[in-house]
């Protein structure tokens, strides 16, 4: 769905469009599980690019704001702590104010503190109405934010008629939420 | 919007080299080091000073964009961070125009503190017209090495990408007559030089330096543009063959 890879078979379109070609992921933000990153841009530079490639960025202000970045925006990258760099690749994936968004487990390494902060700034893009798709690790994190619950094993997404306590299904291998 | 991004992609990646002081230090620092060496400090000639002016401004050149392209690009894979742009919006072409830029910038910068260290210090003697022509070789030169470090940036192991490539870089230069001029080189290694990169560009840098016309700069530039096509081609496929492997795995 972010237009990584080819489908083996059957196709996948978001907002009706394929997604492996880039001008069709203008509505769509990711945050993948980056190991590291260049560390040698500051905040605000790497939230300056990323904002470029959108039609209708998010101003600055409200992208540090949003993802909890007061004040080390002048930072580089390889300055920020574990949970920093977290919140810095969540800003990268909201600056250009996209429609859908993809968490790859967004909160894994995370103290207690910073996860909830995270789950915060998710609620809050769900209350204006953005459609966000998270895995997690975290049955508790599940259970807090999704309206709808995906179980994949082996490729395939168990029959799940409601919303689970999750529980219920804890030798699942990944978690889908939106 | 597009021209934007272009324009973006490149700036930040030139400040992203910048900021790395191995990088700079080591693509910057060590080919005027070395011809502050060999060719202010050991000699007092200006032959030797101007032809060394050639030499190391090619070896230079190379060491930018093979260093630029090739070890960057085998990091940012090895990071993830090459994925997380190929999901994002980013035009793919952009990635890569802007790390070529960025090693022509560096190039010029590399090639006019080259100059300046030959013309002002050394004993090296050029007109203008030589001067500016060596300089556009020598920027011309960032495009087949870049090539090549787009091939090695896929092969090389992201945690030693930099050994590895120093490992093909310096018995390339040294063969091409980077460091020494192949005339005092054992035979073999004349034989081989013609299929080397580095060879063919210094060549052209060596016969703007020594001045006349030169004969045979069709068949070096044709060398070259062979070489940049064959780079290409052989990037292209194994950028394929990343992404198939992506699939495979998930």
């Amino acid at each position: 769905m972010l237009g990584l890879l080819k489908p083996d078979e059957g196709e996948v379109r978001v907002f009706g469009c394929d997604p492996r070609e880039p001008q069709n992921r203008r509505r769509t933000g990711a945050m993948l599980q980056v190991g590291r990153v260049p560390e040698t841009l500051r905040v605000r530079e790497y939230i300056d690019l990323f904002s470029s490639y959108y039609p209708h960025p998010l101003p600055m202000a409200e992208v540090t704001a949003g993802a909890g970045l007061h004040g080390i925006g002048n930072r580089l990258f390889g300055q920020l702590s574990g949970g920093q760099k977290q919140r810095a690749l969540f800003a990268l994936a909201i600056c250009g104010d996209p429609d859908l968004l993809f968490l790859d487990e967004p909160t894994a390494g995370l103290d207690v503190h910073a996860r909830r902060g995270l789950w915060k700034q998710i609620r809050a893009l769900l209350a204006r109405g953005k459609s966000i798709l998270l895995t997690t690790h975290y049955l508790e994190e599940a259970d807090v934010l999704a309206d709808a619950l995906l179980c994949l094993t082996r490729g395939v997404s168990l029959p799940m008629p409601r919303p689970p306590k999750s529980n219920e299904i804890q030798r699942s291998k990944m978690l889908f939420l939106r | 919007m597009t021209g934007a991004i272009y324009f973006k992609e490149a700036k930040y990646e030139f400040l992203k080299k910048l900021r790395v002081k191995p990088f700079a230090v080591s693509t910057l620092g060590f080919p005027l080091l070395l011809y502050l060496l060999f060719g202010i400090l050991m000699n007092r000639s200006w032959h030797a000073s101007t032809y060394l002016l050639a030499s190391y401004g090619v070896f230079g050149v190379a060491g930018v964009s093979l260093f630029g392209f090739g070890v960057n690009l085998a990091v940012e894979r090895g990071m993830g961070w090459l994925e997380l742009k190929q999901a994002s919006p980013m035009p793919p072409p952009a990635y890569f125009v802007a790390k070529l830029v960025s090693c022509i910038v560096f190039s010029i910068v590399l090639i006019i503190l080259l100059l300046a260290l030959g013309l002002g210090f050394g004993h090296a003697q050029l007109s203008t017209v030589e001067i500016l022509h060596l300089f556009a070789i020598l920027v011309a030169g960032a495009i087949p090495f870049g090539a090549l470090g787009l091939v090695l940036g896929y092969v090389v192991p992201a945690s030693s990408a930099a050994s590895f490539i120093n490992m093909i870089f310096l018995p390339m230069a040294f063969c091409s007559g980077l460091w020494m001029p192949l005339q005092f080189l054992p035979k073999t290694i004349h034989q081989i030089a013609p299929f080397l990169p580095p060879y063919h560009l210094s060549q052209l840098a060596i016969a703007v330096v020594r001045g006349g016309h030169n004969h045979s700069a069709l068949l070096h530039w044709e060398a070259l543009a062979g070489f940049t096509l064959l780079f290409l081609g052989a990037a292209i496929l194994l950028h394929r063959r990343d992404a198939l492997r992506q699939n495979r795995v998930v």
